[in-house]
């Protein structure tokens, strides 16, 4: 079978439908949300990148020929609002070059739904070697700013101090998922 | 610090520019590195969802967060046609914001916060590298910043200065309105008044225009009041009070040093020439353009001569060259290298001091006819500025002189790092620019 390119919604054979839109883009938006955070500054950009690029994959579902085909699909169109979002972003300074985002985003885009699921079990696991304490602070930078301050406050310390531990216990953390994706897979 | 750190902290965004630089270069050769940043990334992605899970477990949930935690959590229930709906509202859960930023003369910023005026700002760092800008609190308190200057918003009611001056204006609705700085804070009790820190001696000024204000000094417990046109200065020791800024004391910004300084200008003898000895319409009447290309056709090299004539260089205690960067609006700035190197050469050919109308690439005075007298560096991302040298060579080249009127030669010596053309033209002002000066000589005075 050999859909036209641009079928019209009245195609008699079985075409892709609004919720299964809504299935997949929810299926796999960790995945995506992973990617564009490879290119993106933040995570403000983030969703403001899955917001436009959603609209946009939304708009060309139809083109789409088949589920199994989504993920890298909608990565294309991502990337391509990403990379765009970073040109708006650079005059903040402080931003890897385009030419080294773009193969971050190669090596990003080869990493599969599967192992994006097997990231998210092995975070789980590596949480659990943290201090109460410390899992806080990994978690705080999601909450809001004024939370670190708040717990930066707490124990006395500075801002700035507080987020020098907050990338040391990161570092950690990811090198304890980077080995248990190591030990999986042999 | 370890690549993997320098990953972590970039995606915290809490990194350097010369650390983003040094991870660029790890990057750019190897590309296990790359794969562990994208693996990074994915744990990010996992770490915040883990985050707005545990969130939604209290039974208390801030209602800014609702939308976004039904979104990660009831999916197959939810209507297609609810899709962009949702879609719509998933920037709610942004740090809410606690001022704006709502004047900025000619301000040059250093911050991950927004810096176009009227822009919404949260919690966090700001730089004020260049110029005057105005942060409104939502409290209604309104800071007027001088750079440089160097802060941190805490909340509406609270700010930190590290570095720098400010004025601050708190109506009647923001009273109790807090200046942390080094050594202490400043609680406003309705008034204007002003705050001068230094960074370096981690000293403050607090000077009050009009209203009162009352400055702590924790390490001894010590709090006074100051009112109208009173003086206080903080550091980690002491909290003194004065009726007067000591002559040390007084603001850097202030105009206390300008009779010992002169400046003067090209009175319109500048120019600049091109490889290909294009006029005319190629030449801007307004900006000096500099620049080295590869395909080499488009060089170009900037002229100009000052008279000091006027001045007593035995009284000169020091003597600074400066440039005014302004946009060219031509070429790709990401087609040079990151940090682009400028040199300046004093004419020492007497031949070549004086250049005709309309010079030719081989008439005009070129760096073979002078000697180097230093250079600077000026960020490719950066298109405005003031830039220049002050160097023993240069008060020397001045002083050496035979008559008077002194010509310089300024090149860019950084070539493109990709692509053959169309790389970016740097440009500095001449007299005839609307907005900034010209090169200038600034000396000071013994």
């Amino acid at each position: 079978m050999s859909p036209p390119k641009a079928p019209s919604p009245n195609e008699p054979q079985r075409t892709l439908n609004e919720s299964d839109f809504m299935r997949l883009f929810v299926k796999h938006e960790t995945a995506l949300r992973a990617f564009a955070r490879s290119i993106l500054p933040n995570w403000n950009s983030v969703d403001d990148a899955i917001q436009e690029a959603s609209v946009m994959m939304w708009q060309k579902f139809s083109q789409l020929d088949g589920e199994d085909g989504f993920l890298p699909w909608a990565k294309v169109i991502l990337r391509f609002k990403c990379l765009n979002a970073v040109t708006g972003l650079r005059r903040d300074g402080r931003l890897l070059s385009d030419e080294v985002l773009k193969q971050i985003a190669d090596e990003a885009e080869a990493i599969e739904a599967e192992r994006v699921a097997e990231i998210r079990s092995a975070l789980q696991d590596c949480m659990n070697q943290f201090t109460q304490p410390h899992q806080e602070l990994l978690m705080a930078p999601y909450q809001a700013d004024v939370q670190i301050t708040k717990l930066a406050d707490g124990c006395g310390k500075s801002v700035n101090a507080f987020y020098k531990l907050l990338g040391r216990l990161r570092t950690k953390l990811t090198a304890c998922v980077q080995q248990r994706l190591q030990m999986e897979a042999y | 610090m370890e690549p993997s750190e320098l990953i972590q902290r970039y995606l915290l965004g809490t990194l350097s520019e010369s650390e983003v630089i040094d991870l660029e270069s790890q990057l750019a050769s190897d590309a296990n590195l790359r794969k562990q940043f994208a693996i990074a990334a994915a744990t990010d992605a996992g770490l915040r969802e883990l985050a707005i899970q545990n969130s939604m477990e209290p039974p208390v949930v801030a209602a800014s967060t609702t939308n976004r935690n039904i979104w990660l959590m009831g999916w197959s229930a939810m209507a297609a046609s609810l899709l962009l709906a949702i879609v719509f509202t998933m920037g709610a859960n942004e740090p809410k914001p606690i001022a704006t930023l709502s004047t900025s003369e000619n301000a040059a910023w250093e911050s991950v916060l927004p810096t176009t005026v009227g822009s919404k700002l949260v919690a966090g760092e700001m730089k004020l590298m260049t110029g005057i800008a105005t942060v409104q609190f939502g409290s209604g308190a309104r800071m007027t910043f001088e750079a440089p200057a160097q802060f941190e918003l805490v909340d509406a009611m609270r700010v930190r200065m590290v570095d720098g001056a400010a004025v601050i204006d708190v109506p009647q609705s923001a009273h109790g309105f807090v200046v942390e700085t080094p050594g202490g804070y400043a609680v406003d009790h309705g008034t204007q008044f002003a705050v001068s820190v230094n960074e370096s001696t981690q000293t403050s000024d607090f000077e009050v225009l009009q209203g009162e204000i009352s400055v702590h000094h924790p390490a001894s417990g010590k709090e006074v009041r100051l009112f109208d046109e009173e003086f206080a200065s903080l550091s980690d020791d002491v909290l003194s009070t004065h009726l007067e800024l000591s002559s040390e004391q007084e603001y850097e910004q202030s105009n206390a040093a300008a009779p010992r300084l002169i400046r003067v200008g090209t009175d319109g003898r500048t120019d600049y020439v091109i490889r290909n000895n294009r006029r005319g319409k190629w030449i801007h009447s307004e900006m000096l353009m500099v620049k080295r290309a590869d395909s080499r056709k488009w060089d170009m090299r900037a002229l100009f001569s000052m008279d000091i004539n006027g001045v007593d260089l035995d009284s000169v205690s020091t003597a600074r060259l400066r440039l005014n960067q302004v946009p060219s609006g031509k070429g790709f700035a990401s087609r040079l290298p990151k940090l682009n190197t400028f040199a300046i050469y004093g004419v020492t050919n007497p031949s070549k001091e004086v250049w005709e109308v309309d010079p030719t690439w081989e008439d005009a005075p070129d760096i073979t006819d002078g000697i180097l007298l230093g250079k600077f560096d000026v960020p490719r991302s950066q298109q405005t500025g003031t830039f220049g040298i002050q160097s023993v060579a240069l008060l020397e080249f001045l002083r050496s002189d035979a008559d008077g009127r002194v010509t310089f030669v300024l090149i860019r010596e950084s070539g493109l790092i990709e692509g053959t053309d169309r790389g970016l033209v740097h440009a500095f002002a001449n007299d005839a620019h609307p907005e900034v000066s010209g090169p200038l000589l600034e000396f000071t005075l013994d």
